[in-house]
């Protein structure tokens, strides 16, 4: 139902003027799992990470975590990520919408380099909220979501702005 | 540095502080941070981003 869900926002996402997206499916990506960090990074996940201005995570939650497969794939790059927008769509069958998976993946994504912003997408019992093509059910999520991305493309367009033009240790 | 996709003049927005790995990262510690300092850098022209190691010449592979 994750997919659902990660379809949903990539389409709301493609409809921003002047807003490039990509759909990114970590199952699908070749990266080795007898090792760890950026000695299995796959070559065209970095590219597309280093053109990003942001990213949205959507993440189910499984025992209140997140599933190890997306940590396995996040850890397999750095400079990519440092200073760009994150923000996360969580994901779960039960009433909380993923809101634990959202809390344990902050430290992570900071310590990448990632900032976060204050906007999560929370979807709350996913199996009644689409249904088997995917179609949402509940379009009151939609508001939300939209708000979510404004912060995000806020964030991305001024940390563009920052990672271009203001240099660490010159600024004020 | 210069941007290896367009030849723009990149900008260095972070130093990030990473940890050793394998005992030839651990010999090039940062003295005082217990890690090493990654030197990351963007293109104001075509937005890529590349990053260098502390006391390393090179460049790390993207």
């Amino acid at each position: 139902m994750s997919e659902h869900a990660a379809r949903l926002v990539h389409a709301r996402i493609a409809e921003r003027p002047g807003v490039r997206t990509e759909l990114v499916d970590v199952a699908t990506l070749p990266i080795p799992v007898d090792d760890a960090g950026e000695s299995v990074k796959d070559p065209g996940f970095s590219e597309t990470m280093s053109w990003a201005d942001a990213l949205v995570l959507v993440a189910p939650e499984y025992n209140h975590g997140y599933p190890g497969l997306l940590k396995h794939v996040l850890d397999t790059n750095l400079k990519e990520y440092i200073h760009k927008a994150v923000g996360i769509v969580g994901v779960s069958a039960g009433v909380f919408g993923g809101a634990r998976v959202i809390q344990n993946l902050l430290p992570v994504l900071r310590e990448l380099g990632l900032v976060t912003i204050f906007w999560d997408v929370n979807f709350t019992s996913v199996h009644s909220r689409f249904d088997e093509e995917g179609t949402l059910l509940d379009e009151s999520f939609l508001p939300r979501i939209d708000k979510f991305l404004d912060e995000l493309l806020w964030m991305a367009e001024t940390l563009r702005y920052g990672r271009s033009y203001v240099t660490i240790g010159g600024a004020g | 540095m210069t941007c290896p996709k367009c030849g723009g003049q990149m900008n260095h927005q972070a130093d990030k502080l990473v940890y050793p790995l394998t005992a030839t990262e651990a010999e090039s510690t940062t003295p005082g941070l217990d890690g090493v300092i990654e030197t990351v850098f963007a293109c104001p022209s075509c937005g890529w981003v590349d990053a260098r190691r502390e006391g390393s010449p090179q460049l790390r592979a993207g």
